[in-house]
């Protein structure tokens, strides 16, 4: 019985010793003297927040790069994140319904939150908004407003920097078209693993088939995959896409019934996994480039 | 003569408490030796040690010249007094006097004809056959332990320790134990069995160790008797036809931590 | 008809499954009887807990999950057994205490990436549709193993795990069977993770021999009994959730606990 208490009394204090040498937590409290902190939910609406703010704010973000907000576990160190927020920005529309509670429980009032899609119409229910890029203005502007806002004295920077980043909107959606066109219409149809094309298939014209995982956090079932495999035979679909934070198991399992490709990798809600991908506009037109090169 | 059974000072304890100490013992080939003591003597101690069960603390168990856990297997039959089994196993009668063959075969090898043949004799020396198909659930107390017996006996061991296989069981099957222990004697196994019944012991047995932790007595029925050790542990054990059936926790109980996973 | 009832099978991902699932069925179903007969239940469902934490580790450390799994499942196992014997713990405390330690130290190691792309999901409930080749080539060996093991102690196993006091004096070694079988059927788990996850496992260990134990009266009809109901329930629960849409290992239990409670039916009202 003594070696069992002594081997447990070791094991703790090793776990504690790995415990303390962990990540040490963001700054709480006063704000740093000039940038806004702001804290997202997921990597993609830094892009956003960095092209708005510029040099004026520093954002970090709660779901871990290579994560999905759908189903993300917050941990203490996120609470303690949110704590010396100056402005929390969050999707909304239920992809990260849970930054709520946590909003709650680290008492950010809740004039520091924005929630990007509020009043924004949605389709299906739907929170991949973002990935239109048009609709991604909206992201800009609602992020804009609330910049200025809270730091009216540089509000001449944040209006330039977002008049320069809608720009870069206009240019990448005028960029995206062209390569969609590219590919013949009867080949813009593809198989996703889970639906965040909806706004981006409808607003360039491409034929989402259908997705392996009915909803996020959702079990595949295999009436729901024959029946895609059927589709795909049918409608002579040409690729399925897996994406980073899903096993792409699935995705092989399915492309081997249906004999189609699958391309490993579109990316909606994280950047910066990669170079190619290390904000919005490039992730963008990552996932074109992946896209018509699989149709084509 | 040499002692298919030897014990040496052996001393035997749970934690602090000695259940055991200083015990000799050498038991002949071909020899029945009873066992008698109060509860708490150690009688089942005793079994369980030279069965390699349990460790002694101090002193030397040689069984056919080895340390017990060393020995082939199927040399050791043991019938414990209570047996702490799942009556609800899926075994019938005979699946379970079949298991005494098992430590005879090898992992490759066949449950032949022999083995079949062993079985049933085996059952049939206790008396069972007409329930050897029956649910081991379904069987009385005194029918339980006879099959356990059967079990014991369709090993053909080397070596038979009984511990108080009389106990509950009514006149005939005691007089159908007793004809089975001599049978076996007479093949040349020894068997050593604990008892609490002192009537009949020179019918049962060729020597008798009086024990109450340590050796009171070792002889023959007759020399025993004279000794007088009897006295000193009488009002403990059973007389003309009324059995005590104490279950003491250092007798029947495991109290050593040998319990399986 | 014919042709609705065979429909699955156009499709290489749904062999794959079936092909899974017969095996695993079968084998679970198997060393469940042990499970049931020595009251190990609690240790199966421990065991898969456990090996999320070799799942975790062998993420991290870039190796293939379901060695990573399979490592911390034995070695779990062999560790219930060691703390049981020497702890002089008892053996759901022993469970228990080793179980949601590791469990715990897969959630830990995993909260402390800044970055991951484990999709935990699969391994929780299962993803026996995405089966590769590979996978079944796995299954095939370790179940294979694990079955021969199985037959070669079948007889020891029987007598130690009806009388292991008398089995021991008898010289059969008991205390390496007892370990054995933990092995074995932490493998077992490991083996069965893919098809069902780590909440269903315990279920396909325990529910098919819990209705065979009501029906068999001797321990082989037991076991055969068990496969057959194992197989019944993964097979069987993967075509239902095929033409119900449902998860296939969420119904693959269900179909095995409804399969039980027939059986505790039939029991019930046949006449004794």
């Amino acid at each position: 019985m003594r070696l069992i208490t002594r081997t447990l009394a070791l094991v703790a204090l090793v776990a504690l010793a790995a415990c303390s040498g962990g990540k040490t937590p963001a700054p709480s409290g006063a704000p740093h003297s000039s940038t806004i902190d702001v804290v997202t939910t997921f990597s993609t609406l830094n892009s956003f927040v960095d092209g708005v703010g510029g040099k004026y704010v520093r954002s970090t973000n709660i779901v871990p790069v290579g994560a999905s907000p759908e189903t993300f576990q917050p941990t203490p160190q996120s609470i303690s994140v949110l704590n010396g927020a100056q402005l929390v920005v969050e999707n909304g529309t239920g992809i990260d319904a849970w930054v709520d509670r946590m909003v709650r429980g680290a008492d950010v009032p809740r004039s520091r939150v924005l929630v990007i899609t509020d009043g924004t119409p949605v389709v299906g229910g739907n929170p991949h908004l973002w990935m239109d890029p048009v609709l991604a203005k909206t992201y800009v502007a609602k992020i804009l407003a609330a910049l200025v806002r809270i730091d009216p004295s540089h509000a001449a920077a944040f209006k330039k920097n977002a008049k320069a980043y809608d720009a870069k909107l206009d240019a990448l959606t005028a960029w995206i078209r062209t390569k969609i066109a590219a590919i013949p219409p009867a080949q813009r149809q593809l198989i996703v693993f889970h639906d965040a094309w909806p706004y981006f298939a409808k607003r360039f014209g491409i034929h989402i088939v259908g997705s392996l995982v009915p909803a996020p956090g959702q079990e595949p079932n295999p009436r729901r995959l024959a029946q895609l495999v059927r589709l795909a035979r049918k409608l002579h679909v040409r690729a399925v896409f897996a994406e980073p934070e899903y096993s792409a198991k699935l995705a092989h399992a399915f492309a081997g019934s249906a004999n189609i490709k699958v391309v490993t990798d579109l990316y909606d809600d994280s950047i910066g996994h990669r170079a190619v991908v290390s904000n919005y506009i490039s992730m963008m037109r990552y996932n074109t480039e992946q896209l018509v090169r699989a149709l084509k | 003569m040499s002692c298919a059974v030897e014990l040496h000072k052996v001393r035997v304890c749970y934690d602090a408490f000695c259940a055991l100490d200083g015990i000799d013992l050498c038991v002949g080939n071909g020899e029945a030796l009873g066992i008698v003591g109060p509860n708490g003597s150690g009688k089942s101690t005793l079994l369980k040690t030279i069965a390699g069960l349990l460790r002694p603390q101090r002193g030397t168990i040689c069984v056919f010249g080895t340390e017990p856990l060393r020995l082939p297997r199927g040399t050791i039959a043991y019938v414990p007094q209570v047996e702490a089994v799942d009556w609800g196993f899926p075994a019938t009668v005979r699946d379970v006097v079949a298991m005494g063959r098992f430590s005879h075969l090898p992992w490759w090898g066949r449950f032949g004809p022999v083995d079949r043949a062993l079985v049933e004799e085996a059952i049939e020396a206790v008396g069972m056959t007409p329930m050897a198909g029956r649910h081991i659930a379904e069987l009385s107390g005194g029918q339980q332990q006879r099959a356990f017996i059967a079990r014991a006996l369709a090993q053909q061991p080397r070596l038979l320790l009984l511990d108080e296989p009389t106990t509950g069981v009514d006149a005939a099957t005691e007089e159908a134990l007793r004809i089975v222990v001599r049978a076996v004697v007479a093949r040349g196994t020894p068997v050593l069995m604990t008892t609490h019944d002192l009537e009949r012991v020179d019918d049962w047995f060729d020597r008798l160790m009086v024990l109450d932790r340590r050796t009171l007595a070792l002889g023959t029925p007759g020399e025993v008797a004279a000794s007088g050790a009897y006295s000193a542990i009488r009002e403990h054990t059973h007389t003309h036809g009324h059995l005590r059936v104490d279950h003491d926790p250092h007798e029947g109980h495991e109290a050593h931590p040998e319990v399986r996973v | 008809m014919m042709h609705a009832l065979l429909a699955p099978f156009a499709y290489s991902f749904m062999q794959r499954a079936l092909v899974a699932a017969l095996i695993v069925g079968a084998l679970c179903s198997m060393m469940g009887t042990y499970v049931v007969l020595r009251k190990l239940s609690f240790i199966g469902d421990g065991l898969a807990h456990a090996s999320f934490a070799g799942i975790v580790i062998a993420y991290l450390q870039n190796i293939d999950y379901q060695l990573g799994a399979a490592v911390v499942a034995v070695l779990t196992a062999l560790g219930i057994g060691f703390v049981h014997r020497k702890g002089r713990v008892s053996l759901d405390t022993s469970i228990g205490v080793l179980f949601t330690a590791a469990f715990a130290l897969g959630i830990f190691l995993m909260s402390r990436q800044t970055r991951y792309t484990l999709d935990l999901q699969s391994f929780l409930f299962g993803d026996i549709l995405s089966v590769t080749r590979g996978d079944l080539v796995f299954i095939v060996v370790v179940g294979g193993a694990v079955f021969i093991a199985a037959m070669l102690a079948y007889r020891d196993m029987l007598f130690a795990s009806f009388d292991p006091v008398v089995a021991e004096a008898a010289g059969l070694p008991v205390k390496w069977l007892d370990y054995g079988l933990l092995v074995a059927l932490a493998l077992t788990i490991v083996v069965a993770l893919q098809s069902v996850g780590i909440v269903l496992v315990a279920a396909l260990l325990v529910t098919p021999a819990a209705a065979a134990y009501q029906l068999a009266k001797r321990f082989t009809p037991m076991l055969l009994l068990s496969a057959a109901f194992g197989v019944t329930s993964t097979v069987g629960g993967l075509y239902a959730s095929y033409f119900l849409g449902s998860s296939s290992g969420a119904t693959i239990v269900l179909v095995a606990t409804l399969l039980f409670f027939i059986a505790v039916a039939f029991k019930r009202f046949r006449p004794a």
